[in-house]
């Protein structure tokens, strides 16, 4: 469970950091941010001061694995995969996206 | 991620901090990178990473927080749920906190005093460079302790040491306490508690004023009018704190003294004792108050105590070599010309030894450091009890919680997260039982210190929980918290997995066997207490303790001349004996049991000392009449009467061990004897024999004991000598037809009228005396026997808590057997076999230990073998006892267990 469910703007973040690792296999932060604002062609960008309190918060949740490497540039970085229950937890986040987006899609045509 | 590994990170916060702040610096770069092959030069790229990337410092400390809050927040969700949880079994907490509580606050009382008492160092500057001249085991007026450690000295030796500058610092002060008659305005002279101090008392411990200014060397001249200090408690309770208090003058002793300031607070003197001093006056200021009694010009007699501070850079051995030779040159001059062998050789075998003295002057220490240390012991075995049941309740709570721990677990909850719940729930426990144990240990320390100190109308002992009080509080709380917390916390899995349920019912007997093994050694410590109590009271004293009553006065502190003494004896004798329900009155210098007598050594022709023979018997001064009055059996010649006269032939009457140790089977009656003080010049006949009787210690043996009649002495004694001073009388008796207590306010008033002059300081039946003189061992006992009591109670809870257990988990079992044909008999007997069992197991274990426990009582006790057999058999007997109850209980139940009803539950 997440620590806020109401918060849904952090719940999307984690969502979209899950689904990222998911897809792509290990990737240091930098990386991440860039592929979800490719992804999202270039209307989601992911601030840094967002992003690295996430990464923690998850890590310590023990969704994400954090370990040290190097880049194809050479530098130090830290690479972050998802664990098991980083998975259990995309799903659920993902289910409850879904739900949402359909409810509120609904509700907006209704209206 | 673990409990552990959050605390980890707590601390190490700044390893945290550096691998964040080298993953956003790792982020920078390849912002930097990617600037960089876009064709931007170095600089534009770090200035768009920037631009870009914010303050780097200010994303590292949120997301370094986000770890901590997680912590946090899970602390406090944790404890939320704690209390949710022990909310739901209000009976559970209220008995895990109350007895916690008392646990706990068992330990607190006693912690304060042992802290008061034997840990906190003398509020003055830099106690621990503090020394002490002796080891301060004679207190009073001595005088003869040539040859050995001088434990006090004179005025003239303080002078000789303090100017041969061996150390720093000397200061001087009175060994006894002082009784001064203080008279503010009109009105009587209060008896008010005093020490004689050299002028550099104050500078020499480094303590500053409250108010005004305290002593200087200048006030303690033989020219300099007499000025005292106040204590802070004297100043607020006696001057109601008054400032212009301060500087005025009263009257002490008949002489004008100011008060020049007041003593700071915590500030009760060099040592912790029952009733400190109210004043401390300049030793030159005796000159006045006393100007035929004082102890100035007497360079034999000892009565000071001598505090310093070594010089700097020597240690103690170089400064007590040093010392010791010019105490040795002292006595030297003092001895004269040529000194015998004999006295040469006792010469230098005088030394001076120094004892350090950061918790100041040993004084209660010496008397209560062993009864502190067994209670604290006993407390702690309280709280091993206390703990062991609360983790039995525990580990039966399990049982019930086994479903939603289960379903926990099952939803992905880590084991390591419900221990730390179940962590949290227990340290929830433990600091409330440990907050109520604050209440209880304030109260239980007032209770204990009134057991202990019956007589004493100030202690310097606070009992409100300071903050070293609070944070072994705390810390116990914690450590309990762990004790009985963590093995009920760790066992979870056999709340979850049906086959380890066994495990669960063999940790149960484990620790109810050991609370068994520890409630038999408190029951036995506290019986062995008891009985020595019991033998100390029983013990034939040697007076009637029953329809005696003594007044205490103080015709010095009156200022009676010698000359009005007789007259005044008289009359208050004969009034006294005149009214109504009074059978006798007498009067006497000490009465039993008030810090018995003087003591010298006495010649008796034709009996030799054994060698290092301690030959003084005690000497006590006594009117007619007294032996009736005390009820003392006379068993043979006659006591004093009227003819007993100054002038008369010098006659004593002395106790039957006094007989026996020094006319060996031949009748004392008759002989004579000298005192050594007086010379052979002056022999007393012996004319009467009495029963021999306690008058210093209820605890120590009883000593040889001569008795003089009023007022004969050598004639021209010097009126410091104990022979003069016991003229003045202090103690009156008066035996009573019925109850002694009804008849005390007839004998102040009676004394009042013959004598308005004379304050009577306190009026006690003798058999409340006898009480008083044994509060120390009667308040050790009480307290003992309330540990035993309550582990008494723990451990028979806790072993019914068991059986109940078993009996709920057997139900299907018992209704098959007796299905099968077993009586209600039967099963009764197989549950309660189960429990006497469990008893009889941990007796056994609990014997040795037992046996143990009470040879550490060693020294408490009086008139009881270590190993008291009596004492450990009646403890198991009485534990046997509690345990069969508890044991029955459950068994009953089981047996009343309807079969069928149990199959089909099964």
């Amino acid at each position: 469970m997440p620590k806020h469910p109401n918060d849904r703007l952090q719940g999307t973040l984690d969502l979209l950091i899950l689904k990222t690792l998911a897809r792509g296999g290990p990737q240091h932060g930098y990386a991440l941010a860039q592929r979800i604002h490719q992804a999202t062609d270039d209307s989601l960008r992911i601030e840094e001061g967002s992003l690295y309190p996430a990464l923690q918060r998850m890590t310590h949740e023990k969704w994400l694995r954090a370990q040290w490497g190097t880049t194809d540039t050479g530098r130090k970085a830290r690479f972050y995969t998802i664990t098991p229950a980083g998975r259990r937890q995309l799903e659920e986040e993902e289910q409850r996206w879904l739900t949402l987006t359909a409810a509120v899609s609904k509700a907006l045509r209704l209206a | 991620m673990s409990p552990l590994r959050r605390i980890w990170n707590l601390l190490r916060r700044s390893r945290l901090d550096d691998e964040m702040q080298q993953e956003l610096e790792t982020h920078l770069a390849l912002i930097e990178d990617e600037a960089r092959e876009r064709g931007l030069s170095a600089d534009e790229a770090r200035r768009e990473a920037r631009a870009r990337f914010g303050n780097p410092l200010a994303y590292r400390e949120r997301a370094v927080d986000a770890v901590v809050a997680t912590w946090l927040e899970d602390a406090w969700h944790d404890t939320r749920f704690a209390l949710r949880q022990l909310r739901k079994s209000p009976g559970f907490t209220a008995v895990a906190v109350l007895t916690l509580a008392l646990g706990i606050g068992a330990n607190a009382a006693i912690f304060t005093l042992i802290d008061a008492v034997l840990l906190k160092p003398l509020p003055v500057r830099d106690p621990a460079g503090l020394v002490l001249f002796g080891d301060a085991s004679a207190s009073g007026v001595g005088a003869g302790f040539t040859g050995r450690s001088f434990p006090a000295f004179s005025y003239d030796l303080y002078k000789t040491l303090r100017d041969a500058g061996a150390v720093a610092e000397l200061c001087a002060v009175q060994s006894a306490r002082e009784r001064l008659g203080v008279r503010r305005g009109s009105g009587a002279a209060e008896p008010t508690t005093a020490r004689l101090v050299s002028g550099n008392y104050f500078q020499v411990l480094g303590v500053n004023t409250m108010a005004g200014r305290l002593l200087e060397p200048t006030d303690d001249k033989t020219a300099s009018p007499p000025v005292a200090v106040a204590s802070f408690e004297y100043w607020t309770r006696t001057l109601a704190g008054d400032p212009s208090a301060i500087g005025r003058a009263v009257e002490i002793n008949g002489a004008a003294v100011t008060i020049v300031g007041v003593a700071p607070p915590d500030f009760y003197g060099d040592r912790i004792e029952a009733d400190p001093p109210s004043l401390w006056l300049p030793i030159a200021a005796s000159r006045s108050l006393n100007p035929t009694g004082h102890l100035i010009d007497q360079p034999d007699l000892h009565w000071l105590y001598l505090i310093g501070r070594l010089a700097p850079g020597v240690g103690a051995p170089q400064t007590q070599a040093r010392l010791t030779l010019i105490l040795q040159d002292w006595l030297r001059g003092r001895a004269g010309g040529a000194p015998s062998d004999e006295r040469r050789t006792r010469i230098e075998a005088s030394r001076i030894e120094l004892t350090p003295i950061v918790h100041g002057v040993p004084h209660l220490q010496r008397q209560y450091a062993d009864s502190l240390r067994l209670l604290f012991g006993l407390a702690l075995a309280v709280l091993l009890v206390t703990c062991a049941n609360i983790a039995g309740l525990l580990f039966a709570r399990g049982t019930a919680r086994r479903i939603e721990r289960a379903v926990r677990l099952a939803i992905g909850a880590t084991r390591g997260r419900l221990v730390r719940q179940s962590l949290t729930e227990s340290l929830t426990l433990a600091l409330a039982g440990g907050a109520l144990a604050l209440v209880v240990a304030s109260s239980a320390t007032r209770l204990l210190l009134a057991l202990a100190f019956p007589d004493a109308a100030f202690l310097p002992i606070r009992t409100a929980p300071d903050e070293r009080v609070l944070v072994f509080t705390f810390a116990l709380a914690c450590v309990a918290a762990v004790v009985f917390g963590l093995l009920p916390a760790l066992r979870m899995e056999s709340d979850i997995v049906p086959g380890m349920r066994a495990v669960r019912v063999r940790w149960g007997r484990t620790l109810i066997l050991a609370e068994i093994v520890v409630s038999l050694a408190v029951l036995a410590s506290a019986g062995a207490l008891a009985r020595s109590l019991a033998r100390i009271a029983g013990q034939p004293f040697g007076f009637d303790r029953d329809h005696v009553l003594v007044a205490h006065v103080d015709p010095r502190l009156a200022r009676y001349d010698f000359a009005q003494l007789a007259p005044l004896y008289d009359r208050l004798q004969v009034r006294l004996a005149a009214l109504p329900g009074v059978r006798s009155a007498s009067l006497s210098y000490y009465s039993p049991l008030e810090g018995c007598c003087w003591a010298f050594s006495i010649t008796v022709p034709g009996y030799t000392p054994p060698r290092e023979e301690q030959n003084s018997p005690l000497i006590n001064r006594v009117s007619p009449g007294y032996f009736e009055t005390i009820g003392t059996r006379v068993l043979g010649g006659r006591t004093f009467d009227a003819h007993d006269a100054p002038g008369s032939r010098r006659v004593i009457v002395v106790t039957e061990d006094f007989a026996q140790r020094f006319f060996p089977g031949r009748p004392a009656i008759g002989q004579t004897i000298t005192i050594d003080s007086e010379g052979r010049d002056a022999p007393l006949e012996i004319v009467g024999v009495v029963e021999s009787a306690k008058y210093d210690e209820p605890r120590e043996p009883m000593r040889p004991m001569i008795f003089m009649p009023l007022f004969q002495m050598k004639a021209g004694e010097s009126p410091v000598s104990s022979e003069y001073r016991s003229n003045y009388l202090e103690a009156i008796e008066v035996r009573s037809a019925g109850e002694p207590a009804e008849i005390a306010g007839a004998v102040r008033r009676a004394v009042a009228e013959i004598a308005p002059e004379l304050p009577v300081l306190r009026v006690e039946t003798l058999s409340a005396r006898v009480l008083r003189s044994m509060s120390q061992d009667s308040a050790v006992a009480t307290l003992a026997s309330t540990f035993g009591l309550l582990v008494l109670v723990l451990t028979t809870i806790g072993l019914y808590g068991l059986m109940a257990y078993l009996v709920q988990r057997r139900t299907g079992e018992i209704g098959v057997r007796m299905a099968l044909g077993a009586s209600r008999a039967n099963v009764t007997w197989m549950m309660l076999g189960d429990a006497l069992r469990q008893a009889a197991v941990g007796i056994l274990v609990g014997i040795p230990v037992a046996f143990a426990a009470t040879r550490v009582l060693g020294s408490q006790l009086y008139d009881v073998s270590p190993t008291d057999p009596v004492s450990t058999a009646t403890a198991a007997i009485v534990l046997v006892a509690c345990l069969s109850a508890a044991g029955y209980l459950p068994a009953r139940r089981a047996a009343r267990i309807d079969p069928i009803r149990a199959l089909r539950t099964e």
